[in-house]
């Protein structure tokens, strides 16, 4: 798999959040775009580049969320939800809208590529 | 800075006095070599200091003088020309070089390891929460540490504080296998590592405890700061709770007195009163390395016959110490020229110091220093406390008699002649030695009475036990003038003087 078919979509309201997501997928071989508000996201979105998956996490947003994890469905690009609590309805939100799991913070590092690698291969 | 008000010699240089190794390295095996914490009284307790090359808990709620004791420690290092490592997880480097410097630290050849968040931090741009901190934090701050110390290879480390540590790890198992690793590691390298943790109720802290080779705890409580160890391994150290006192020159410990520590060869002598009659009263005097107890009712004039004999010491050149308790100073001094007791005369050629002892300031502890001083450095001959009562209150506690046993005894062992004052209630009327149960301490027991005689009130005083001597049986009556202490003959046609019910022997009843 090329760098650019590896690319991932970092979505995350904390700008230290997403740097050290970005900072540790780049250490694994993955590039990411990060983006912090829906504007950003829209604009990743609308970017030629592939996107090989995302990791959207939730915390932040409001209800409009959703319609851009119907998007990520909609172009095929698979996604987890990242939640900031064990939630039975956030849960369900996800799977709904398309997420292909929920991870709740903190993320363990080792379980967060391993979860990656398995979205990647499907 | 300060390293002791009174500053002592370490115990066992102290002059004249049989140093015990035996008992002072109680259980130490031998080759350890010590390092001063930088607060005499502390390395007292811990017979000598910390031992070398090993890692220490100091542990106590906020503001109970942890990092004041780190810095005595880092600047004590520093002062013996070894290097000393500050790294600091709480307070910033500026804060805490600020602070020091107000209280007389100089930390010019301290180094410093600055892990404290910066102001960023607090804002959007440093905040996370998408993995713990054991994740983000841990690696950095370990190489970040690891780099400095293998740079500078500190023989002292003080780390304040290593509770922050706890959340850069994941879990009980990962904290306690990370801390040994990282105290094994400073120690390999040669350092003598202090580390604070707050350890409070929502915290415990028994694991750092337990990883600990000693633990020494600040206190803070109603009675007043103390400091105590738990934990020595290699060591003994003196037990129990110590006073502490945190000034604006640092930390100040005041070890409790072990009388048996404190053992000087003195000849065995009697010190006269220097009133003849009053000394065939006592066969000669009052000896030293002896307690005795002046009781009376209020105003019989103890004090005033606890200083004649310190009126006589002076005499001889011998430094006498009156610690007043109730009475101003100054009305004391007034008091004792009046009945032609020089003691202003005495206090300027050194033979007599009379301290006033304000209510609440000092401790037992601290008090008990402020003796030794006076006996070990200015060497000091008699101790007066005026009076028992007063030393009670004053110097406050449930456990203020036991002191009060332990520096007798301590002043007992050092030669010194002990004279404590002591009140009882009632004027007149049935006998008592004591209100305050400590008659047992007593080597003698002189005691002085009113009487009234044919509608005069007059004094008498007497000898109720003396150790090491006989004494006479009688009665003497006593009066106090300008001209002095006057003592007069035994009075052997009295009787009942000691029930308050007075009569006259008649001839007959005598000879009968």
């Amino acid at each position: 798999m090329s760098t650019a078919a590896r690319t991932l979509l970092l979505v995350n309201r904390l700008p230290r959040n997403l740097q050290l997501l970005a900072d540790f997928l780049a250490k694994e071989g993955y590039p990411a775009v990060s983006t912090a508000t829906y504007e950003e996201i829209d604009r990743a979105l609308a970017n030629p580049q592939p996107l090989a998956g995302a990791l959207v996490d939730i915390t932040g947003f409001d209800a409009e969320i959703w319609a851009r994890c119907e998007q990520l469905r909609t172009a095929k690009i698979p996604f987890l939800v990242v939640s900031p609590r064990q939630s039975a309805a956030i849960q369900q939100a996800s799977l709904s809208h398309g997420a292909k799991g929920v991870m709740v913070k903190p993320l363990v590092v080792k379980e967060l590529i391993g979860v990656i690698q398995s979205i990647m291969e499907e | 800075m300060n390293t002791s008000k009174n500053p002592l010699p370490p115990e066992e240089v102290i002059p004249g006095q049989e140093p015990q190794k035996q008992q002072r390295n109680g259980g130490v095996e031998q080759g350890f070599v010590r390092v001063s914490t930088g607060v005499v009284g502390l390395d007292e307790i811990l017979y000598g200091g910390l031992i070398q090359k090993r890692a220490y808990l100091l542990r106590g709620g906020s503001g109970c003088g942890k990092t004041t004791l780190g810095l005595h420690f880092l600047t004590e290092g520093t002062a013996q020309g070894e290097r000393s490592l500050f790294i600091t997880l709480g307070e910033s480097e500026a804060e805490l070089r600020a602070n020091a410097n107000a209280l007389g630290f100089d930390l010019t050849q301290v180094h410093f390891l600055d892990l404290s968040p910066n102001a960023d931090f607090f804002t959007e741009m440093q905040t996370y929460d998408i993995f713990s901190p054991a994740e983000v934090e841990r690696e950095p701050v370990t190489r970040q540490i690891m780099e400095q110390i293998e740079h500078l290879k500190p023989q002292r480390v003080l780390l304040d504080a290593m509770t922050q540590f706890r959340y850069l790890a994941t879990d009980a198992f990962q904290f306690r296998k990370q801390v040994l690793s990282f105290l094994r590691f400073l120690v390999e390298q040669g350092a003598t590592v202090l580390y604070t943790s707050e350890g409070n109720s929502s915290v415990p802290d028994d694991d750092l405890q337990f990883m600990s080779d000693g633990v020494i705890h600040l206190h803070f409580q109603q009675e007043g700061r103390a400091v105590s160890v738990s934990k020595f391994r290699g060591s003994d150290f003196r037990s129990g709770f110590h006073s502490m006192r945190l000034t604006d020159r640092g930390m100040e410990v005041f070890p409790h007195l072990l009388p048996e520590q404190h053992l000087k060869q003195f000849v065995q002598e009697t010190i006269s009163s220097g009133v003849s009659e009053l000394d065939e009263l006592l066969h000669g005097g009052l000896e030293r390395g002896t307690i005795s107890i002046l009781t009376g009712p209020t105003g019989v004039g103890k004090t005033t016959l606890g200083l004649q004999f310190m009126k006589e010491a002076a005499g001889r050149g011998e430094r006498s110490v009156v610690y007043t308790f109730e009475e101003a100073r100054e009305t004391l001094l007034r008091r004792c020229e009046s009945l032609n007791i020089p003691v202003r005369a005495m206090i300027e050629r050194g033979t007599l110091s009379v301290v006033q002892i304000e209510p609440l300031h000092l401790t037992p502890d601290e008090f008990a220093r402020t003796v030794r001083y006076e006996v070990e450095q200015q060497h000091a001959g008699i101790i007066m406390i005026d009076s028992i009562a007063g030393y009670r209150l004053s110097l406050g506690g449930d456990t203020v008699v036991r002191h009060l046993h332990a520096l007798c005894k301590y002043l007992q062992n050092m030669g010194v002649a002990v004279l404590l004052i002591n009140e009882v209630e009632s004027i007149v009327g049935d006998f008592q030695v004591s209100d305050v149960g400590i008659s047992y301490l007593a080597d003698n027991i002189v005691f002085l009475r009113y009487l009234e005689l044919r509608g005069e009130l007059r004094k008498v005083v007497g000898v109720l036990k003396k150790r090491l001597s006989s004494f006479e049986r009688t009665l003497r009556e006593i009066e106090m003038s300008r001209y002095g202490i006057k003592v007069g003959q035994p009075l052997s046609n009295l009787q009942g003087i000691l029930t308050g019910r007075i009569s006259y022997i008649d001839a007959a009843s005598k000879e009968g």
